[in-house]
């Protein structure tokens, strides 16, 4: 594990300056300028919205994310910046569980631990190995599978739930499988398979999709056969599934060129939009869909990026602008349309906006 | 007449998790103990065995009817599903079900006394109060549902509603015993609209003392006041004939 996390520090150092490079060559000046502000401002809210603990919003989940927003800006915090980075880190920490998850309560404990292992993993702290080795355990068991009575026939499996043992959802597979690539977990882990069977079902693609419903525009859908009513149930694809579908491959290791990828980019290219969450006529899981189309997009490594209606566009210029113009003077973000998935609370859809900016800013 | 009454409970327990494809693959084990612990939980009080001759007998009868009914949701449990629950995790739900069925055969008690000492009817009394009983349950248990939309306006003011609105139910009381995270199973995700706000669920702690000191106050308030051995009132008017075969 150790060696893991040197060499996984050694790769980022490696390849920095031509990710850097990337954001440099291909977005407007001014604009990066704005992004990078607008970040600072984000970071400055999130600083203040910390607890005497720690904590942000007394949530593991959120204090993580607000923890790797630090972690991953331009200014380079780290550790020994202080105790406005340590002082989240052993918030984190202090949720440690025995068996290896990182969460406060039965809610969302697969979310909040993976979430925590990107955070702890952005420390590049190897002092952390072993929780978060004990972390990927706590995942990959909780993943579903035959050690749960379930068959690899069954729609579930594969999946992983917001935590205890129910339902698995495309959105926390999405978020595990971060996780697992931020812990350096084995390429070669059946859990990665697993996955993808998983991810296959929620996949309009009738060619690598076996459930019945599964129609062929390429695009994903929250769960095998259904969408929350908030996206308006069914399974028509939407961009906030289709995001996380798409990483989710990537982070397993499938190809750019496998014809799963293609589809599903194919799909975010064709319905892009920034006004609403595309495929769906609503404001629903915006900020969520703006998150891992900036991941999404920085992973898959094109800079521009043709419509549906034939028009060129600069996602990293596009998306800076968008979320600049929805900053709030405080510095924080807010979905003011939807209450749905917590997109009300500033702390938490901050920590997401500013994780976005450092995608597009790299 | 009470194992009359339990092997009628059994059989309707067995029909309906069948009939809601309780014993099927989908539905994973946390919410397989939330569903057979509601389903009996709403049933056993509808063969309420009613109150006895004297406060003694009532309480026995609430307390016992009340364990039949856990016991029946755990045998239930040991061989529902695809392999048979562990007893590390049916204890818990059981033991939940049963304090929840303490207070609400107690209070089918307080309404069966109360109205068979106004209109003098045994049996409609008898009846009436485990139907009222089971129907409180429902309401109570549905409360995130019926009550959710207009909890939802009010948290923009006062957070702490949705967890309220969420904490009085009995569903959620049985599925933090079964840790199972109730709204986000399948179909309260997509019928509920508290699934996708911010909630907490109580404490199984807080649960249990509160259930234990509600039960307690039911339960032996009555015999303290009249006295184990004394006769109640509205059993000295009218002789249940259901209950004659328990005394």
């Amino acid at each position: 594990m150790m060696k893991r996390l040197v060499l996984a520090a050694c790769a980022s150092l490696v390849l920095a300056p031509s990710a850097t490079y990337a954001a440099e060559a291909t977005m407007d000046p001014q604009l990066r300028e704005k992004a990078r502000r607008a970040v600072d401002a984000g970071l400055h809210y999130l600083r203040g919205q910390q607890a005497a603990d720690g904590s942000v919003a007394r949530s593991v989940g959120v204090t993580a994310l607000s923890l790797r927003a630090f972690l991953e800006s331009h200014r380079g915090y780290n550790e020994s910046d202080g105790p406005f980075i340590t002082r989240q880190v052993d918030f984190v920490l202090s949720k440690v569980q025995s068996d290896g998850s990182i969460s406060e309560s039965l809610q969302n404990t697969a979310y909040n631990t993976a979430v925590s292992m990107n955070a702890l993993a952005a420390t590049k702290n190897p002092k952390y190995e072993s929780v978060m080795s004990a972390a990927r355990k706590f995942l990959i068991n909780h993943q579903i599978d035959e050690q749960e009575g379930y068959k690899p026939d069954h729609r579930y499996y594969g999946g992983i739930g917001y935590g205890g043992d129910e339902r698995p959802d495309l959105s926390n597979v999405y978020l595990a499988v971060e996780g697992l690539k931020a812990a350096s977990t084995d390429p070669n882990d059946p859990v990665w398979k697993k996955a993808l069977v998983f991810v296959n079902r929620t996949q309009n693609r009738s060619e690598s999709n076996d459930q019945p419903w599964a129609g062929n525009d390429g695009g994903f859908v929250y769960m095998p056969g259904w969408n929350p009513p908030e996206q308006g149930g069914g399974t028509t694809s939407y961009g906030g599934m289709t995001a996380a579908g798409l990483l989710s491959l990537l982070f397993a290791g499938v190809d750019k060129t496998d014809p799963r990828v293609q589809a599903a980019y194919k799909w975010m290219t064709v319905n892009y939009t920034l006004d609403v969450n595309p495929g769906t006529t609503g404001k629903h899981g915006l900020f969520y869909f703006y998150n891992a189309f900036a991941k999404v997009m920085l992973a898959y490594g094109e800079p521009e990026f043709t419509d549906g209606k034939g028009q060129k566009h600069n996602w990293r210029n596009e998306l800076a602008q968008k979320l600049v113009s929805l900053q709030s003077a405080d510095g924080s973000w807010a979905n003011k349309d939807s209450n749905a998935w917590w997109e009300d609370k500033p702390q938490l859809v901050t920590a997401w906006s500013v994780i976005a900016l450092e995608h597009l800013l790299k | 007449m009470i194992a009359m009454r339990w092997a009628v409970l059994a059989v309707a327990t067995v029909l309906t998790l069948a009939a809601f494809g309780a014993t099927g693959t989908d539905l994973q084990p946390s919410a397989l103990r939330v569903a057979v612990t509601a389903i009996v939980g709403l049933l056993a009080p509808l063969f309420w065995p009613g109150i006895g001759a004297t406060a003694a007998r009532t309480t026995l009868r609430i307390v016992g009817w009340s364990l039949a009914a856990a016991c029946l949701a755990a045998i239930a449990l040991r061989f529902a599903g695809n392999h048979g629950q562990p007893f590390a995790r049916i204890l818990p739900a059981c033991a939940m079900l049963m304090l929840i069925l303490l207070v609400i055969h107690a209070l089918a008690a307080i309404v069966e006394q109360h109205w068979r000492s106004k209109s003098g009817n045994a049996e409609s009394s008898h009846e009436m109060a485990g139907r009222t009983a089971a129907l409180v349950l429902a309401l109570l248990g549905a409360v995130p549902l019926w009550l959710g939309p207009a909890a939802e306006l009010l948290a923009r003011r006062q957070a702490w509603i949705i967890d309220a609105v969420i904490g009085v139910s009995p569903l959620t009381h049985l599925a933090v015993a079964s840790g199972n995270d109730l709204l986000r199973n399948p179909w309260f995700y997509q019928h509920s609209n508290l699934a996708a706000l911010r909630f907490s669920y109580p404490s199984l702690t807080t649960l249990i003392a509160t259930y234990v000191a509600i039960a307690l106050i039911l339960v032996l308030a009555p015999l303290a006041a009249r006295g184990p051995g004394r006769p109640t009132a509205s059993t000295i008017a009218t002789t249940h004939p259901a209950t004659e075969h328990v005394k």
